[in-house]
């Protein structure tokens, strides 16, 4: 400042100095003018450099003022950042509290007398939760963070009434004047900590009810697979028993019929041979209901050989064919010799042909009858395709599942057992197979029975 | 000669029906109602074939033909199992406990007689 008055002044006053008296010399004027000349000059040089002192001194004041009145607003902005933030911040020196915002007063519960000059350890438990004196601890926080940089940490403080309360503090070291402060902006994180904990509290509950969920599921399944065994063993048993009296029955009416036991007018016979198909159809059912349980209890055995399947069809065809003819149908088999040999359980697979041969020569009245049977490179293809009544897509779905024709109403006009495709279903998931339909109401329907050519079987 | 057949067999019609069936066909049937009759039975009379049913009271028929087989006397005589077991590995267990053959019950009178002949020719 002061060079910026003094420099133009001295400029601005030296050259006045040396151009007035450069002037005068040229006048070349006597020596009472002169002297006359001379009062003039000196009033004229006071009039300049007074004027240009106050223009100087009026701007450096200008200056000096902005320069005032920033410094007091940035003051202003300051310390209302100070006083507003939403942490407590403390300026600590030497340990102690020396200054500390609106917040911190708050935060510790005190009047402002009351933590100037005290010390972190006075506002803080005797220990802390690690086991640590408060007083000894704080202290090595305080020179870290004077030595070794900002230090962030949790501390446990109480108010002044003593009430505790879960704290995290930053110190930061700040040199201000030669000074060497700490800064410690202490937040108060006591519904933070109460939030986590009943987070944790609640998610031990919902693992503690998932486990209780899982462990009911666990029994209920237990007993659920328990029922479903004595079920099976029920069934096993009951088609056991069951087999033993119809032995008389089938045995003694075959005796009758043979005239064993003597001859026989012509309305003994039908009503013997009424019978005998009774008890066939009685037999059938009990079989179906012993093969289902087996299948279901898992002690239905594979016995797998190796077999040409041209013969087997053949086989099934002929046991068929009696009916097909009764009925008026064609029965067409399209099987070549070279299809070649399959390893399966042979029994079961002429059962399922065999029971799909029969469905389709039971709900057909006219037209044909068709088995089909191709090779890929891993399987047979196995299709048996009908001319028959179809089966509408609503009842699709029931149709692999046990005892359903039953409810239908058509086992009064085709009779079975409701049993078949469902046991022909499971005999080909066993056997690592499948069967589906494809089928139009009216029209008649496809069943495809794939097999796989070896091995490669689900264990039961 | 007729061939002489020993039936153990415990339940009273289905002895009837097949000593029935197999005396029409010309065989002299003796039976037995339960295990321990059928052994000292077959001891003494050595019959041609046994039918053997599994299902007996106090001693089933896999222990029937298992003491059957240790006689030496009968070791040469068909066993046939008649039986209304229809478990899984049942065919197995007859034929392992030494069974010849197993007939699952209901008999099928139209080829009863036939399979049991069967095992008689194989025999002689």
């Amino acid at each position: 400042m002061t060079v910026r008055i003094i420099l133009p002044y001295a400029v601005v006053a030296g050259l006045w100095i040396f151009a007035s008296d450069k002037l005068l010399t040229l006048l070349d004027l006597d020596a009472r003018s002169i002297a006359m000349w001379s009062t003039y000059k000196g009033l004229a040089f006071v009039l300049v450099t007074t004027c240009l002192l106050a223009f100087l001194l009026r701007a450096e004041l200008a200056v000096a003022m902005r320069n005032q009145t920033a410094l007091r607003e940035s003051e202003i902005k300051y310390h209302a950042l100070f006083e507003t933030a939403s942490d407590a911040i403390l300026l600590m020196y030497g340990g102690r509290f020396i200054d500390c915002n609106a917040k911190a007063l708050k935060v510790y519960g005190c009047a402002r007398e009351y933590l100037i000059g005290a010390l972190p350890s006075d506002f803080s438990p005797e220990f802390q939760p690690d086991g640590c004196r408060s007083d000894q601890k704080s202290m090595e926080r305080i020179n870290s963070a004077l030595t070794d940089g900002p230090q962030f940490f949790e501390w446990e403080h109480c108010r002044r009434d003593g009430s505790p309360f879960a704290a995290e503090v930053s110190l930061n070291r700040l040199d201000l004047d030669g000074m060497t402060l700490l800064q410690s902006i202490v937040r108060d994180v006591t519904d933070r900590k109460k939030a986590e904990k009943e987070l944790r509290e609640l998610n031990l509950r919902l693992e503690e009810r998932v486990a209780e969920r899982t462990a009911d599921l666990a029994v209920a399944k237990d007993l659920a697979e328990a029922a479903d065994r004595v079920k099976s063993a029920f069934l096993a048993t009951m088609s056991h028993e069951l087999r033993t009296p119809l032995n008389s029955i089938i045995g003694f009416t075959g005796i009758l019929l043979q005239e064993l036991a003597g001859p026989l007018n012509d309305e003994q016979r039908k009503q013997l041979e009424m019978v005998r198909d009774s008890s066939r159809h009685l037999l059938e059912l009990i079989n179906d209901v012993l093969d289902i349980s087996k299948i279901e209890a898992g002690q239905l055995e594979i016995h797998k050989t190796e077999f040409a399947l041209a013969e087997s069809v053949r086989k099934v065809s002929g046991l068929i064919r009696p009916l097909a003819e009764s009925k008026k149908l064609s029965l067409l088999t399209l099987c070549p010799d070279n299809i070649g040999m399959v390893k399966s359980d042979r029994r079961r697979v002429e059962q399922i042909m065999l029971n799909l041969l029969n469905n389709a020569v039971k709900f057909t009245d006219k037209g044909f009858v068709r088995l089909t049977a191709e090779r890929d490179a891993a399987s047979v293809n196995i299709s048996v395709s009908d001319t028959g009544i179809g089966i509408a897509p609503s009842e699709i779905h029931n149709l692999f599942r046990p005892f359903k024709q039953i409810d239908t109403g058509l086992a009064r006009l085709h009779e079975g057992t409701g049993l078949g495709l469902a046991i022909c279903r499971r005999l080909a998931d066993l056997l690592g197979g499948d069967i589906n339909v494809t089928s139009e109401s009216g029209k008649g329907s496809v069943f495809k029975f794939t097999l796989p050519l070896r091995g490669q079987e689900k264990q039961p | 000669m007729s061939a002489r057949i020993l039936l153990i067999e415990d339940n009273e019609l289905n002895r009837y029906l097949a000593t029935f069936l197999l005396e029409k066909r010309g065989y002299a049937v003796a039976c037995a109602n339960d295990g321990p009759q059928g052994i000292t039975m077959a001891a003494e009379m050595i019959p041609d074939l046994i039918l053997l049913d599994i299902q007996l009271p106090s001693m089933d028929g896999y222990a029937v033909a298992r003491s059957l087989r240790a006689e030496p006397v009968l070791n040469h005589v068909p066993i046939v199992a008649v039986t209304s077991y229809a478990m899984p590995g049942d065919r197995e267990k007859a034929l392992d406990a030494g069974c010849n053959g197993y007939i699952e019950k209901p008999i099928n009178p139209d080829t009863f007689t036939e399979e049991i002949s069967a095992y008689l020719r194989h025999e002689i």
